[in-house]
């Protein structure tokens, strides 16, 4: 009796003081809630009308709209005379470092409407979607963005999307079957995304298990031990890194090439950018842009851009306040909508 | 090492079993050794300036308290200022006074620029040069007796729980302390485990989170809006006191774990009812500090109405200029200076006393909430100048307040803010009411205080190993 009143004062303690913090990591957005759930077709698909706080390099409060992608909420069918305009692509597409009113998709729009003679409106949507190579893109867009009627369609790659690193336990992939390319939804039966789905309901709800899963993943990663040790965690560690040179085996896949020529019979416009930041993959941007040229496929290459404002000394991807240096900064937003905008007019023209 | 990070419970977990088990003589040596591992782990060149001032004021203090000549004491104390200032000023505001030199020079076409020598701040050397100097002036006003043990000396002055950021001891409360160097009682310890827990939670969870939106919007205010920039800046005002309260709080356990009591640095100073109450329960340490050795050396009171307010005004521009070589730390002291000479002129010769809040009907209590919320509004007002970057951003955040503009997250703002404000005054009605910064200690069914302390210390700790650590903000005083 002693002890069940002992174990029963300990467990009221613990459980009281666990939901009220709970209560107040939620309230006071100390870290947000996932705003992804897992999906059969899409691997995982972004909570429609969900908030998001981010923090990394930069900083961004904002919402998922409601139809489970980011800016405002366009819906599906849209009128004759809207320009729908689709940002493809990985987290520089994304772009949850900055505020949305920051983003180059919202500056993008405001541009291309202030300045429009015509009696059609643009309406830009972001699809981008952290971690996605062009394969992932190529899925999502089949799935997912084709539903929203896009009249002009941008693809963006950096160097590494455009790696083929085979199909992956949590995501739908593209693969090559008698030369036609055939999505692959095996991953749906995978440990890890069965784990996903049936842990979602948790993981959705508490900001504590959150905590939980995620230290898990750094212990089982081997990443805990300069957070727990420091300087001392180097200690008796070599350091395994391939070289850019061992690196250098991939080629453009198959797989990659089918799918570049499949979005080009699209109408789809691909979007390059190599220089955010030193990447082992260089190099297949190159032979990239030679199977672009021979293939006609059409292709906006930022690095001119991001020379040019190298030359004058304007940081595009560096963030003073975290001191990284990574995806584009509210200055790389802007001159990324004014170039986007130079261009889709120029292709008006 | 930072107080929130895992390597420094690591170190406390060999630290004080390793104390539990020696004597006397060996325990202080101990203390010593972590004191020089703690500090030198952010740069071991950093542990020879703690030594030099070690020396220099041990003998210094020693000779000050052998001789009888007022001209050679006077001289003596004078070489330990001017050591101990001169670390500091070297280190600290050398780099600040060329640049400021730089600007007037400019006029004239004259560049200073190779002047500049770009050396890295030490890591609290304010709070350790403030440390050591009270201990020769004490000696030299014969408040206090020089202690005849270098090792105990050199305890005093690098004492790790509180000598990157205070609070800053008197050598006649901690030196006695050392001297004894006596094992920690249970209820110590108990408390100190509280402390500990509490403080991180207060650290890590409210000052940390808080200050990773204050940093990012302060860094480029052009990018916010009126609601996010006042947000910003409320929430400014929680990071800091959490971040530096909760630190302080951390300090105190960690030495009641050693046996040892430090003075209290906060006493819930956003619920004070005016600005002489405001500094009564902010950094304690810091301004009694300055009011024994800076505001009485001026004359203090002593001279006659307007060199008061002159003192006071002097005493808090230096108490700004302490935080910091930049002309917005100038601001804020001078702003609080200004506060202070207004309200000793409103009270005449009144007498401010800390006396708590006793709930007396609603006029009273309109009339303490007002209180409070005008004091509070005024120290955010120097908030502004203490956090901004320069002057620009400073007049930036004022061109807003007054020309409002809305933002379509104000909401999601404000929402962040007042859950933040809540747990904090919520903490401080806690303390306030038990008069305890361990009040959990009052919880006398030990299962549940155990299960309570055990949650709180999980999820902070699981916050630190999700998150990077922010250093605490006084480090770079």
């Amino acid at each position: 009796m002693k002890y069940l009143k002992l174990f029963f004062g300990f467990t009221l303690g613990f459980l009281i003081t666990l939901a009220l913090l709970e209560l107040f990591l939620q309230s006071a957005e100390v870290n947000a809630l996932t705003n992804a759930k897992q999906d059969k077709v899409l691997g995982s698909r972004l909570n429609p009308n969900s908030n998001f706080l981010y923090f990394n390099e930069g900083f961004s409060i904002g919402k998922v709209n409601a139809y489970g992608y980011y800016g405002p909420s366009y819906p599906r069918t849209k009128d004759a005379n809207v320009e729908r305009i689709a940002l493809i692509g990985d987290s520089y597409v994304e772009g949850v470092q900055v505020f949305e009113r920051n983003h180059f998709r919202n500056k993008l729009e405001n541009l291309l409407n202030q300045v429009n003679n015509s009696s059609n409106s643009y309406q830009v949507l972001n699809f981008g979607r952290s971690g996605f190579n062009l394969n992932d893109s190529y899925c999502y867009y089949e799935n997912f963005v084709k539903q929203f009627n896009p009249t002009v369609k941008l693809i963006f790659v950096s160097p590494g999307d455009l790696v083929n690193r085979g199909p992956i336990a949590s995501r739908p992939y593209a693969l090559l079957q008698n030369e036609d390319i055939v999505i692959d939804y095996g991953f749906s039966k995978s440990e890890k995304y069965k784990f996903k789905e049936s842990t979602a309901a948790f993981r959705g709800k508490s900001v504590i298990l959150g905590y939980i899963l995620k230290t898990l993943e750094l212990i089982r990663t081997d990443n805990y031990k300069y957070i727990l040790f420091g300087k001392f965690s180097s200690i008796g560690e070599v350091t395994e890194r391939k070289t850019k040179k061992e690196r250098k085996k991939e080629i453009l896949s198959d797989i990659t090439k089918k799918i570049i020529l499949k979005l080009r019979n699209q109408d789809c416009i691909f979007v390059v950018h190599t220089e955010t930041t030193v990447n082992d993959y260089d190099y297949l941007v190159k032979d990239f842009l030679e199977f672009s040229k021979e293939n006609k496929v059409k292709v906006i290459n930022f690095s001119p851009l991001f020379e040019k404002l190298k030359t004058n000394n304007i940081n595009y991807n560096y963030w003073p306040v975290t001191n990284k240096k990574g995806h584009f900064n509210e200055r790389g937003h802007n001159e990324i909508a004014k170039l986007l905008y130079e261009m889709i007019n120029k292709s008006k023209n | 090492m930072l107080f929130n990070s895992f390597i420094f419970f690591i170190f406390l977990l060999i630290v004080v079993p390793l104390y539990y088990n020696l004597g006397v003589k060996h325990r202080k040596l101990l203390v010593l050794l972590s004191s020089y591992v703690f500090y030198g782990y952010w740069d071991y060149r950093f542990t020879i300036l703690l030594a030099i001032s070690t020396f220099v004021d041990f003998f210094i203090g020693r000779k000050l308290y052998a001789v009888d000549n007022k001209n050679i004491k006077k001289r003596l104390l004078l070489l330990s200022v001017c050591v101990n200032l001169g670390i500091l000023g070297l280190f600290k505001y050398y780099d600040f006074f060329i640049d400021s030199f730089s600007v007037f020079a400019g006029q004239f076409n004259q560049n200073l620029d190779y002047l500049h020598l770009n050396i890295i701040l030490p890591v609290g050397i304010s709070f350790y040069t403030f440390q050591t100097m009270s201990y020769t002036i004490d000696i030299y006003r014969e408040k206090l007796k020089p202690t005849n043990s270098i090792i105990d000396f050199a305890v005093f002055v690098s004492f790790f729980p509180q000598l990157v950021a205070g609070p800053i001891e008197r050598a006649r409360n901690l030196l006695p302390q050392i001297a004894i160097n006596k094992l920690p009682s249970k209820e110590q310890i108990n408390s100190g485990i509280v402390l500990i827990v509490l403080g991180l939670f207060k650290k890590v969870l409210i000052g940390d989170t808080t200050g990773r939106i204050v940093d990012q919007v302060f860094s480029q205010p052009e990018l916010y809006k009126s609601p996010e920039l006042l947000s910003a800046l409320v929430l400014f005002s929680i990071q800091i006191y959490a971040d530096f309260s909760g630190y302080s709080n951390i300090a105190r356990g960690t030495a009641k774990l050693l046996g040892f009591e430090l003075m209290k640095n906060f006493e819930q100073p956003y619920l004070s009812r005016n600005i002489t109450e405001f500094w009564r329960r902010w950094h304690i340490s810091l301004s009694s500090w300055l009011k024994d050795y800076l505001y009485i050396t001026l004359g203090g009171n002593r001279k006659g109405n307007f060199i008061t307010y002159l003192n006071l005004f002097i005493t808090m521009l230096l108490g700004g200029l302490w935080h910091g070589a930049s002309w917005n730390f100038v601001i804020w002291g001078g702003l609080h200076g200004l506060y202070l000479a207004i309200h000793k002129i409103i009270l005449k010769k009144k007498k401010v006393e800390l006396t708590d809040y006793v709930y007396n009907g609603f006029y009273s209590f309109s009339k303490y909430f007002l209180q409070v919320l005008l004091t509070y509004i005024i120290v955010l007002f120097a908030w502004l100048f203490f956090r901004s970057t320069d002057f620009n951003t400073s007049s930036y955040f004022i061109e807003k307040m007054i020309y409002w503009e809305t933002s379509d997250l104000s909401v999601r703002f404000f929402k962040i803010t007042f859950f933040f404000t809540v747990v904090t005054l919520l903490y401080d009605f806690i303390e306030y009411r038990t008069k305890q910064h361990s009040f959990i200690v009052l919880i006398r069914n030990k299962p549940l205080r155990i299960g309570i302390l055990l949650a709180i210390f999980l999820v902070t700790l699981l916050y630190m190993f999700n998150t990077e650590p922010l250093p605490f903000i006084y480090f770079q005083f």
